[in-house]
């Protein structure tokens, strides 16, 4: 089979596990951009400004443009314990985002610039934080409004713990944002 | 004092083998974690694209 010469454009937006929201840097084509006419310059804003005319950095791209979806979750336990889970869609063209549900699974061999892949930071009960990177898992997506960040889906993966020969199995992650 | 040099340079080698074979990784129970369990919750804090 012939590589498909083209068919891929170069990533844009968030593409890094995990995605800080206040430390990243990167470009969130979530978010809304106006130009100011006091300052002189286009703003961007994490929300929709209703006094000033936003338009949405998701907009302006192709659809056969490729993004990553990046998704930050806590998960509480039983006990109470709040841990950190970070979810990546990766290597998405933009027009498959409004195609949904979208499915995706972790591959670590493949050439294929779609991927799934997940980072996990459970804390144990000694208070040390332990993380695990995916080798294996999917993910389906089956909501998702740009506009609104509204968005729902389902995951499961495996992952080894770093610094340990330990493995840590999740299971039914359901997560929804209305 | 030649023979006595080489005896030790032999333990010295025998040593650093011994030494690299020490397993620096920790081994621990591998653990299952069910995400919708009975008292569980999962929310969404941020998106990002």
């Amino acid at each position: 089979m012939q590589p498909q010469r083209g068919r891929y454009r170069p990533l844009k937006g968030v593409k890094v596990l995990p995605y800080h929201k206040t430390k990243s840097g990167l470009v969130n084509l979530l978010h809304w951009k106006y130009y100011d006419s006091i300052m002189k310059a286009e703003i961007t804003t994490t929300q929709e400004l209703p006094w000033e005319k936003c338009t949405q950095i998701f907009d302006s791209l192709d659809d056969q443009d490729t993004v990553s979806l990046q998704v930050n979750l806590s998960w509480t336990d039983s006990t109470g314990q709040t841990h950190r889970i970070f979810l990546l869609l990766g290597g998405l063209q933009k027009s498959q985002l409004s195609k949904l549900p979208l499915e995706s699974v972790f591959e670590a061999n493949s050439m294929t610039a779609e991927h799934f892949s997940a980072i996990a930071q459970v804390k144990q009960a000694d208070g040390k934080t332990e993380t695990y990177e995916t080798i294996s898992g999917e993910m389906a997506l089956t909501t998702f409004d740009p506009k609104t960040g509204t968005l729902g889906g389902s995951f499961e993966f495996a992952g080894n713990c770093i610094g340990w020969l330990k493995r840590g199995t999740f299971r039914n992650g359901v997560f929804e944002r209305k | 004092m030649m023979k006595s040099t080489a005896f030790f340079l032999i333990i010295l080698f025998r040593l650093a083998e011994i030494s690299a074979q020490v397993t620096l990784v920790k081994g621990a129970p591998n653990q299952v974690f069910d995400l919708s369990c009975a008292q569980c919750s999962l929310s969404v804090d941020d998106i990002a694209l």
